[in-house]
This record gives C-alpha cells, sequence and structure tokens, in this order.
C-alpha cells in the first residue's frame, strides 16, 4: 500500500507577463514506499511546486515524475494532496466530504459507510460526521480533510502545510496523530512545511530546499528510532540535529 | 436573557410599522372624507376595499390573477430551465462561453418590454407571446448569475475533484453545481422579479386577461377603483414570489450565508 516517488532533473518555470520565471532549478530526488519524506524551507522556494508536480496538477518544464516506475502525467487517486488550500467542500457535511472522495474514485456504494466512519473515527471526528465546515474548528477542518484523502487509501500522502496556522499547542498533538496514522495506514508521505522542528519530529529524511529558484540544498536522515514521544523534541540530540538543520536554512 | 430582549424589540418593531401603515391608511381615508384629495383620481381604502370585495365575488379578480400566474409560471420554468442549462455549459466549457457570451450581453442589455412588438408579430397576441416576453425577461438574469457562478468556482476545489479521479458528471453535479448554487438562486430571485413585471408589462397589450389587463382596461373605463385593487394585488404577489424565494435561498445557501458572517 505504499509507492516510491523519484524525480529526475525536474525544473519547472512559470511564465509571468511574459517572462519565463524559473520556480524549480534542476531537482532530482527518489523518496522510498512508506518513507516519511520532508520538504524544508521558506516560503516562496518551490515547495509546493514539487508538491504539484508529484500530484500530478502541473507538468515539469524539463525532466519527467515517476510514480511507482510509471510516469506521472494527470492527478491520481494513488496520489492524494493534503492541504489547507485543498480544503473540504462547505456545501458538503463531514461524511458528505469523505464520500464524494469514495464516489470520484469509483469505491462501491455498500462500502462507503463503514468507510466513513472508519476514517471520521481514526482522525477523531466521529461525533461531527453531519456537522458543515463551517462549523467545525480549524484543527477538526484539517483532521476531515486528512480523512478525505485516507478514505480512498492513497498509496502517497502529499500533504503540503497540512498544520500551518494552527497554534503550537494543537499542532504539537496533530503531529502524534499523524505519525500514529501514518503508522496504521502505512503509506508514503511527502510532507512540505517550513516548520523545522516539525520536519525532524516527524520524518525519516529531511530534504533542505534553498530558494529563487528552488534547489537542493541537502537531504539529511533523521535516525531517530520510532515510535516516536513528544519529549524526543527536549533531548540532546534532537537540539544537535535542529542545530544542523537550521545551519541549512540561513 | 439576551434572546427574550431580541424578541421583544422585534415585537415593538413590528407593532411601530403596523401602527405607522395604519395611521396612513387613517389620515387617506380622512382626506378623502374632507374632499382633501379628488376621489375620482385616488380612491379612499373604504372603497378599494369594496371593490375588492366586488371584484373578488364576480369572479374578475381570480379569472386574471390565474391567468397571470398561468403566464409566469410557464415562462419563468422555462427560462430557469434555460438559463441554469446554458449558463453551465457557457460557464464550464470556457472556449465556447468566450465566443457567445458577448452577443448575449448585447441582447441582455434590451429591455424585455422593448421586444414587445416584435413577440406580438412573430406570435400574435394572447399567451404565446406573453410567455416570450417573460421567459426572455427572467432569462438573462438567470444566465448570467448563474454562468458567474460557475465561473467563480475555486480552482482548488475542481483539482480536489481531479485528484480523487471525479468524472465530468460528477465534478459538475457534486462542485460546480453546488458552488455556484448560492449565485444562481440569486439569479432566480431576480429572474422572478423580471418575469412578474414582464407578465403585466405584456397584458397591457398583448391579452384578453391577466393582472396587466386588467389595469390597462379599467383605465379606459375610467375605473380607479379596480386599477388600484389590481395594482395593490400585482404588488403583493410581486413580494410574495420574492418572499418565497428568499426563504428556499437560505435554507439552501445556508453553508456560504454562514461563510460571510
Amino acid at each position: 500500500m505504499a509507492t516510491d516517488i523519484s524525480l529526475h532533473n525536474v525544473s519547472k518555470s512559470y511564465k509571468i507577463s511574459g517572462k519565463e520565471m524559473p520556480a524549480l532549478g534542476n531537482i532530482s530526488f527518489t523518496v522510498s514506499a512508506g518513507e516519511f519524506f520532508t520538504i524544508l524551507g521558506p516560503s516562496g522556494c518551490g515547495k509546493s511546486t514539487i508538491i504539484n508536480l508529484i500530484a500530478g496538477f502541473i507538468t515539469p518544464s524539463t525532466g519527467e515524475i515517476k510514480a511507482n516506475n510509471k510516469v506521472v502525467i494527470q492527478p491520481s487517486p494513488e496520489r492524494v494532496i493534503v492541504s489547507h488550500e485543498y480544503g473540504a467542500f462547505p456545501w458538503k457535511s463531514a461524511q458528505e466530504n469523505v464520500e464524494f472522495a469514495l464516489k470520484a474514485s469509483n469505491i462501491p456504494q455498500e462500502e462507503h459507510k463503514n468507510i466513513i466512519s472508519k476514517y471520521l473515527n481514526m482522525v477523531g471526528i466521529a461525533g461531527f460526521a453531519n456537522s458543515y465546515p463551517f462549523q467545525l474548528s480549524s484543527g477538526m477542518k484539517r483532521r476531515l480533510i486528512l480523512a478525505r484523502a485516507l478514505a480512498v487509501k492513497p498509496e502517497c500522502l502529499l500533504m503540503d502545510e497540512p498544520l500551518v496556522g494552527l497554534d503550537t499547542q494543537l499542532r504539537y498533538s496533530m503531529q502524534e496523530d499523524v505519525l500514529r496514522i501514518w503508522g496504521e495506514e502505512k503509506t508514503t508521505v511527502v510532507l512540505v512545511t517550513h516548520d523545522l522542528e516539525e520536519a525532524l519530529y516527524l520524518s525519516d529524511r529531511v530534504l533542505v530546499m534553498s530558494p529563487h529558484p528552488g534547489t537542493i540544498r541537502t537531504i539529511i536522515d533523521i535516525p531517530f528510532g520510532r515510535p516516536r514521544v513528544p519529549s524526543l523534541r527536549l533531548t540532546d540530540v534532537f537540539q544537535a540535529y535542529r542545530r544542523e538543520v537550521f545551519g541549512f536554512l540561513i | 436573557m439576551q434572546h427574550n430582549n431580541s424578541n421583544s424589540n422585534r415585537l415593538s418593531l413590528l407593532l411601530l410599522r403596523c401602527g405607522v401603515f395604519f395611521i396612513l391608511l387613517f389620515l387617506w381615508q380622512i382626506a378623502a372624507n374632507f374632499k382633501i384629495i379628488n376621489v375620482n383620481f385616488l380612491p379612499p381604502p373604504s372603497s378599494l376595499v369594496k371593490e375588492f370585495y366586488y371584484l373578488a365575488k364576480s369572479g374578475y379578480l381570480s379569472s386574471n390573477l390565474l391567468g397571470s400566474l398561468y403566464r409566469v409560471t410557464l415562462g419563468f420554468t422555462i427560462a430557469v430551465c434555460l438559463g441554469v442549462i446554458l449558463g453551465t455549459l457557457l460557464g464550464y466549457f470556457s472556449k465556447i462561453g468566450n465566443v457567445i457570451v458577448p452577443v448575449l450581453d448585447i441582447l441582455r442589455s434590451i429591455p424585455p418590454i422593448a421586444w414587445i412588438p416584435l413577440a406580438i408579430l412573430w406570435f400574435g397576441l394572447g399567451n404565446s407571446s406573453s410567455i416570450f416576453i417573460i421567459t426572455l425577461g427572467a432569462f438573462f438574469p438567470i444566465f448570467v448569475n448563474t454562468f458567474s457562478g460557475v465561473r467563480s468556482v475555486s480552482r482548488f476545489h475542481l483539482d480536489t475533484g481531479r485528484c480523487f479521479g471525479a468524472n465530468q458528471a460528477l465534478i459538475i453535479s457534486d462542485i460546480i453545481l453546488p458552488s455556484a448554487m448560492p449565485q444562481l438562486l440569486t439569479g432566480i430571485r431576480i429572474g422572478i422579479g423580471t418575469a412578474w413585471t414582464s407578465v403585466i408589462a405584456s397584458e397591457m397589450v398583448g391579452t384578453r386577461n391577466g393582472l396587466g389587463y386588467a389595469i390597462q382596461l379599467n383605465r379606459i373605463m375610467l375605473d380607479t377603483d379596480a386599477v388600484i385593487v389590481n395594482m395593490i394585488l400585482i404588488g403583493v404577489i410581486g413580494w410574495l414570489m420574492n418572499t418565497i424565494i428568499l426563504h428556499i435561498e437560505k435554507r439552501i445557501s445556508f453553508w456560504y450565508l454562514q461563510q460571510n458572517v
């Protein structure tokens, strides 16, 4: 239930008022199946461009992207994006939002009910199945779009700043949920974040980007064992990694 | 306590409104009784009530009312179907939309009333030409609002659909239409207003019954009471239709209204 993702000499430029603006330099990297891989960098460094390329929303200017050794040419429920921007549909209740994903990927009607309750449970909003997004808190909305993505059993989750804008405490507790769910569902995760600590705490490897145009600064292995516990953040070895990665960010 | 307070506020507002309304009626009646106004031009409330009873009892009122409602229902229904279908298709397939919409924009600038002579030439006097005018009048606001609602569907919502592998039918039924629904309903509410205006206008020249026909006919007969009673009826029905649609709008667009609180 997981897939490997690889980028080969990928670059992307956008035409802005007639001028080609490079957003992404020449990038190559591989994410192994089942890995928690994080792309870290300041805003505007092309992180979201990478996610949109892997998702298949946009095509690279040069190079190619492969998922499971097949070239990515269009979006697919095998690679689902989880992002605040690609939010829940405001006209659908929580369970209707999840059901949309099931209908879209042709999952048989009779399985819908069980799948919906399984994933609303997993993300912890089972009691809000009939609530509409405007009735949910900001954290619960993030949980809902995670449930919607998980419901189609994607091989790869593309999480673009999934916890951006939440307060620190909520962020910590949702990081725990993300780790737990990743452990249960065994999907490949490509996470984009600008939060150094979040990247270190969650990931197997962290790719640090430098901006204008986005290129790879370095890729660092994060050797902390699993399961990880919140107090890991306070250990000296965590702080040492923090200093090291911080060095690449500035 | 807060709740009680707003309830009693609402009640006193209602009482105040009724009070002002009855005082105005009373002053109007007094002015007529003391011959301050000419009752031939502006009959007092008492004779309007008498006239209303006469029209209701004789059956003129219901036959005119039903005539107008029949035309407006038919014309409006056709307009909703055409407006929603064309607005959705031209909004969704933007290349065709870009070619056709400028032409429709010019047609839209011709008031429905200006079509009456041509409609009579094409369809003759009677229901057909009246329904044509109503359809035309209601079509444009419904079409324009549906079109712009469909055009303004969020790219992120559409991409979410593509990401999960949704086919075009599902994208239209579950993303585009519900997302455009608040604007579409606004178009329908404006459309029912123009449909009502159009039915009255077209009946004044083209039909043998209807509320528009009634006010025109009674003007010729110098029956000011009947003119005003029918006018009031036109106002009440128009207001009712608007209120009903507003109510439906609140029901269906609740998620949209909540977002913008």
